[in-house]
């Protein structure tokens, strides 16, 4: 039986009612995740805006920190031109500088720098110590740090050691003067002391004289060693230990043994012979005031390993105290009751003169000095 | 009392200069002996009979000012001259505070060294001399005679009986 009309409407409509329902909920469900998904755009447009601040304000805060340094930064590209910079460089080194070379800019800045390193005089006036750094991204990060206040106590504190040692210098000159200036004016001015016969007189005027003598002698040492002499020859050094043995035999005393020995006789130096023969006698001398009983002496001459020409004074004596071995070379330092303290000063001197050293050796037994020279023939 | 065979001691470590000290002395009739250092000094002080002491400040080894202690301690009463170098007022200073009896500033001329010599010698030389054999004693019997010859004014403090009426 086929349905009647009304019945076919009445299908319909309830058909498509079912299909409203449906679309109703399908479009609630979509406007439901529609409004989702807009929730989520804002959330995350602003934790993108929060994470730009953030990376903004980071941005800044370095920024302001690089222009606060106490300190000049720039930055350079590979090609070394500089990239970026803070006040503090622009006032160092003086503008422009973006776009200029690094090291161009640096010469103008500071003529006659060697560019890196401690203390960089700058035109201004100013020191300033410049250290540089690769950067990962290629190119170099330079700093330049402002030592001008440390430089220049740098350089007070170097003063004030060279007026100590001056210092040191000159009350020691003035002991050494002092002693035999007391003797002399003590025999001059015994001369008019009453009753005084003509023998007290001759012998009072001869120890004026012996007194003054060993002034003289003190100033003459003195200028020994502030010149080191001066003309220079060609001098065999087994001569020249010759020259030191004729002077030294007539005062060597008994149980004393003297060997001069030559390890190489065609060895020659260019030097002042007296002075240097002088320097050599003044540590055999020694050797020979130090010891108290017998006593081997050596000279010896021989070639160092590296060609240069050494002179070898040893003995068996006492040796050198370790305790004064730092202070011997030192003017004035002396241990001998009646010592001025400027042999040894003298040697030094001498041999430096000669652009040589002289060292006391590091031996079991007695004391080794060694008087390294420059050889003639090149080394 | 007689001081005929006393010696003035110079205590000096330049060879020349220690000479020199004692032809000085001895040019003014004063007996001088010699030593170079401290040690010399005081073994010298055993042996020989000496009325004063000249000394160097500056010494190899025990220098003046320990030569000085070490005598107060030996004789307490025997005279302590010391010689201080030029232009140095604190070792005058020190050398008086460590208790020398006087000073002399080097370089000085032989009238200046007699002079001062003779000058130690009479003080010792009391007509009454007072006999005392008590280190204490003798150190004050030592300090009166420094300030005997001064005008100040000096404190003298004491137990009630013991003496202290001038």
């Amino acid at each position: 039986m086929a349905a009647s009309p009304l019945e076919l409407i009445e299908n319909r409509r309830s058909e498509l009612q079912a299909a409203f329902l449906a679309f109703g909920a399908v479009s609630e469900q979509l406007s439901g995740a529609f409004d989702s998904l807009r929730a989520q755009v804002a959330q995350l447009r602003a934790e993108l805006g929060e994470a730009r601040a953030g990376k903004e304000h980071l941005a800044a805060r370095l920024s302001a920190l690089i222009a606060g340094l106490p300190g000049g930064v720039l930055v350079l590209d590979a090609g070394g031109s500089i990239l970026e910079c803070n006040p503090v460089a622009g006032e160092l080194l003086g503008e422009p500088l973006i776009a200029q070379s690094f090291a161009a800019v640096l010469s103008r800045a500071a003529p006659g720098a060697g560019g890196v390193g401690e203390h960089t005089e700058l035109r201004s006036g100013k020191f300033v110590n410049i250290s540089r750094r690769d950067l990962q991204s290629g190119g170099e990060v330079v700093l330049l740090a402002d030592v001008t206040e440390a430089h220049l106590m740098q350089v007070f504190l170097t003063r004030q050691q060279r007026l100590l040692t001056l210092g040191e210098l000159a009350a020691g000159l003035a002991h050494q003067i002092r002693t035999p200036l007391a003797a002399a004016l003590l025999y001059a001015s015994q001369m008019t002391l009453p009753g005084r016969n003509l023998e007290d007189l001759a012998r009072c005027a001869g120890k004026t004289a012996g007194s003054l003598k060993q002034l003289d002698k003190l100033v003459n040492d003195m200028l020994a060693f502030a010149h080191g002499g001066a003309a220079r020859e060609a001098v065999s050094v087994s001569a020249l230990l010759e020259q030191v043995a004729q002077w030294l035999r007539p005062a060597l005393r008994h149980g004393v043994r003297l060997t001069i020995r030559t390890q190489a006789p065609d060895l020659t130096i260019r030097a002042n012979a007296p002075s240097l023969v002088s320097a050599v006698l003044n540590l055999a001398t020694n050797a020979l005031q130090a010891a108290t009983a017998d006593l081997d002496l050596e000279l010896l001459a021989r070639r160092a390993p590296d060609g240069r020409a050494q002179i070898v004074v040893s003995d068996n004596g006492p040796g050198v105290p370790a305790h004064i071995r730092q202070r011997i070379f030192e003017p004035f330092f002396t241990t001998r009751a009646r010592g001025n303290g400027i042999g040894l000063a003298i040697v030094k001197s001498v041999v430096e003169a000669h652009q040589g050293s002289v060292s006391l050796a590091e031996v079991p037994c007695g004391a080794t000095f060694i008087i390294d020279l420059p050889a003639e023939d090149g080394a | 009392m007689s001081h005929a065979n006393e010696s003035v001691l110079v205590v000096e470590d330049d060879a020349a200069l220690r000479e020199a000290l004692v032809d000085t002395l001895r040019a003014a009739d004063l007996p001088a002996l010699s030593a170079p250092d401290a040690p010399g000094a005081l073994q010298l002080l055993q042996s020989e009979d000496i009325a004063l002491v000249i000394s160097d400040v500056q010494m190899p080894g025990p220098n003046g000012y320990q030569l000085l202690s070490s005598i107060k301690r030996l004789r307490p009463d025997l005279p302590v001259v010391l010689m201080t170098a030029f232009g140095t007022v604190t070792q005058a200073v020190a050398a008086m505070r460590a208790g020398a009896t006087d000073y002399i500033v080097k370089p000085f001329d032989a009238q200046a060294l007699i002079d001062m010599a003779k000058r130690q010698l009479a003080l010792r030389v009391a007509p009454n001399e007072v006999i005392a054999a008590d280190p204490e004693s003798k150190r004050l019997i030592a300090l009166a005679r420094k300030i005997a010859d001064n005008d100040a004014t000096v404190l003298i403090t004491g137990e009630s009986g013991t003496g202290k009426e001038v």
